[in-house]
């Protein structure tokens, strides 16, 4: 085929000044992350409009008998404060090609990660919401549910990079998953920390 | 070159393809399509205004409302969002040196859940749903099916937006990315921004909905959802494209390039800003919390914005003393854009000082009702009608001149530019006539005002303003679809000799460009490579005649 493009580069190019441009899968995940905070931003913002209309008129936001206890949101953030020093323990340990410490601080993200799980459907069980009854009900779950859905999102992802991990497939010089990873789980934690204050402490 | 008629056997292939090209192409023609779809629903909602105390075309005012409604979402949502999102999947890749976009694969995605949400959106309202609904089913389609265009939109966003971060030539700066890139990234950021949140409404609407806490029928809290797109100040940020776009042509048709983009990145960049920052105002249609100096700031910063790109182009214009009808075009786009800008920032400002409450004229029960449902203002002072008219002109007209300055890399060949000067002419007049009816209405009436489609303004002289106005611009989209058409059934046989070229790397391309678009990666050193000499012109290039010697289109051949 005769190339017809108009202009060509010189056959010899000035290629020592390459710049490093951040890795696309990098760049997607902080992309996607940050889209997430902003929606899930909004919903909490939401959230806290309902609540202050209901306030507002002199009735109680919380059904009747409904209590918010302490005890299991201030574990789940502290699970989800631990996990997030451990991914990225786990990106610095691959960056490093220290395979072992990698496969340790993954599987450690995924313990606390499945601890945090765990502990929100314990929390859901003592909070006795009935969604169908009162709008509170409804937004409470909706925005707990959203991010139970963003952390099993993460796990899966984790727990797929640590199979990688384990088999030899990152290098020091090939870890984009991880860091993506890493990336995402932290915009999870953050996400975790708007719920944490917006529903568990100001209730 | 020369251009045969034919059928086009390989378009099974071109919709299941994957390429940059291909489906910035597909969203680029459906978005043309679906404008002039929109138009025609907004026309038939803005005649039946003209004298809303009786019905002519529909039976009911819940009928009213549903094509209303569909009108505003399908023309911001359907038409002009994927018609910038088309353009940028295309001409990204070629502008920054790349061979593709970063996740392609992912930008296709997004490309057909953006189209299955616009199938079934069209359903839920056909099928009663839509905010004035009264079929549960369908409302929540109608949650998910707007939710589904947003997150497509979002998704083709991300892959514009990582190509550009991740996808430069060697020896791009962000600074020496071309203007219409460096507005893409923008739009990419505050676009995703505002979808996010609408997204996110929406989540919540289908909750609410699903477990009975938002009773069907409750029109105004939805019809309330799409406001950020249509009031606040963050529907400026439809208009950060328009800027960049129109400084590319610009800067083309009159010989002077961008050679220093920072006095134009810069206003671009912080309008985005401010349109994202404005999406805080998402929330004030039921919830009035926002603070006049807020706003004040927002607008002012985002008038100044759009200003300084306004006179930066005039000056280009004054300066080089061509005042052809593709740059004159384009500029008018940024006008109606300036234009938006003020009657957003005079309507929003004059609005919260004045707080003026005007008790409503007599009203029949048709107009009570939509009075209640949130579609009639009943308020003085409330110039918004006018925005949204301002708002889709400058858009529509950005739009098509991009794709005449870009026909050639696009298709092959030019659009026809006479077509496309009519196109731009019957879209900037029908806007500027369908805002006058409505800035009329708000001013000489001062009493109920339509937010989009016409005043209920029987007998006054401006009446039918709004509706000649949607259906000039209906008529521009047609020729548009026309000339569109004309280029995607007809095959190349030749290398397109474009008319005119720029200074940036997509004018290093063929026409058009071969499938990996650059036979090897360029290495820039400024905004304007092609006149460094790491590169060389082949103007011995032979104009190609035989069809087995044409690079590899993908568009409207076999």
């Amino acid at each position: 085929m005769v190339d017809i493009t108009p202009y060509q580069p010189l056959s010899e190019l000035d290629l020592t000044k390459e710049a490093k441009r951040p890795n696309l899968v990098v760049t997607g995940a902080t992309f996607l992350s940050a889209v997430l905070f902003a929606a899930y931003g909004a919903l909490t913002a939401l959230y806290a409009a309902e609540r202050a209309d209901v306030i507002s008129t002199g009735e109680t936001w919380l059904p009747s008998g409904v209590t918010i206890p302490l005890t299991q949101p201030n574990y789940m953030g502290l699970s989800m404060l631990f996990s997030f020093f451990c991914i990225w323990w786990a990106r610095s340990a691959v960056a490093n090609d220290d395979r072992s410490n990698a496969i340790l601080a993954q599987s450690m993200t995924l313990l606390f990660g499945f601890g945090f799980v765990v502990q929100s459907f314990y929390l859901f069980t003592l909070l006795e919401l009935e969604p169908s009854e009162t709008l509170a009900a409804v937004l409470i779950v909706a925005l707990a549910g959203v991010h139970l859905v963003l952390t099993f999102a993460g796990l899966v992802g984790i727990g797929f990079n640590l199979l990688r991990t384990v088999v030899g497939d990152f290098a020091g010089e090939r870890y984009e998953a991880v860091s993506a990873a890493a990336i995402y789980w932290t915009a999870v934690a953050a996400i975790y920390g708007v719920l944490w204050y917006t529903v568990y402490i100001t209730k | 070159m020369t251009t045969t008629k034919t059928s086009s056997p390989a378009a099974t292939t071109q919709i299941l393809s994957s390429g940059h090209k291909e489906v910035g192409r597909l969203m680029i023609g459906a978005s043309v399509l679906v404008t002039l779809i929109a138009l025609v629903a907004a026309a038939a909602a803005g005649f039946e205004a003209i004298d809303l105390a009786s019905f002519d075309l529909f039976q009911n005012a819940d009928q009213f409302r549903q094509i209303w409604s569909v009108a505003r979402e399908v023309l911001i949502l359907g038409a002009i969002l994927p018609g910038f999102v088309g353009l940028a999947l295309y001409m990204v890749p070629l502008q920054v040196g790349a061979n593709g976009l970063a996740f392609e694969k992912g930008a296709t995605a997004g490309f057909w859940t953006w189209a299955a949400g616009l199938v079934l959106l069209v359903i839920s309202y056909v099928f009663d749903g839509g905010p004035a609904g009264e079929r549960l089913d369908f409302v929540l389609l109608w949650t998910m099916a707007a939710g589904l265009m947003a997150i497509g939109l979002i998704w083709a966003l991300a892959s514009v937006a990582a190509t550009v971060l991740a996808g430069r030539a060697q020896g791009m700066d962000l600074s020496d990315a071309p203007v219409s890139v460096w507005s893409f990234l923008v739009f990419a950021f505050s676009g995703s921004f505002v979808l996010g949140v609408f997204v996110a409404e929406l989540a919540i609407s289908y909750i609410r909905l699903r477990s009975g806490h938002l009773p069907i029928g409750n029109t105004f809290e939805l019809l309330s959802i799409s406001a950020p797109f249509l009031r606040s100040a963050s529907s400026l940020f439809v208009l950060v494209p328009v800027l960049g776009l129109t400084t590319e042509v610009v800067a083309v048709h009159t010989g002077r390039p961008v050679v220093d983009t920072r006095p134009v990145m810069v206003p671009i960049g912080f309008l985005g800003f401010l349109a994202a920052v404005g999406g805080s105002a998402y929330f004030t249609t039921i919830r009035p919390v926002e603070s006049v100096f807020f706003h004040g700031l927002v607008l002012a910063g985002a008038l100044g914005c759009i200003g300084s790109v306004l006179f930066y182009n005039l000056v280009k214009i004054i300066k080089s003393k061509k005042f052809s009808s593709i740059t004159m075009g384009a500029f008018a786009g940024l006008q109606l854009a300036f234009s938006a800008g003020v009657v957003l920032s005079v309507d929003t400002i004059g609005t919260r000082i004045s707080e003026i409450e005007i008790e409503p004229l007599s009203v029949s029960t048709v107009q009570q009702d939509l009075i209640n449902a949130g579609v009639l203002e009943a308020e003085g002072l409330y110039a918004f009608g006018p925005v949204f008219p301002l708002l889709v002109g400058a858009a529509l007209i950005s739009i098509h001149a991009a794709a005449l300055h870009w026909s050639v890399k696009i298709w092959g060949r030019h659009l026809t530019s006479s077509m496309v000067l009519v196109s731009n002419l019957l879209t900037a007049v029908g806007a500027v006539a369908w805002a006058i009816g409505q800035l009329a209405s708000t001013l000489l009436l001062d009493s109920i005002e339509l937010s989009v489609g016409a005043a209920d303004n029987s007998g006054e002289w401006f009446a039918a303003l709004p509706v000649i106005g949607m259906v000039a611009m209906g008529v521009g989209s047609l020729l548009m679809i026309a000339n569109v058409a004309s280029l995607a059934t007809s095959k190349v046989t030749g290398s397109a000799k474009p008319k005119w070229e720029g200074l940036t790397l997509e004018w290093a391309t063929a026409n058009p460009p071969v499938k990996e678009n650059f036979p090897s990666l360029p290495v820039v050193s400024s905004a304007v490579p092609l006149t460094e000499e790491v590169f060389v012109s082949a103007p011995e290039a032979p104009e190609i005649e035989s069809k087995s010697d044409m690079p590899e289109l993908e568009a409207g051949v076999s």
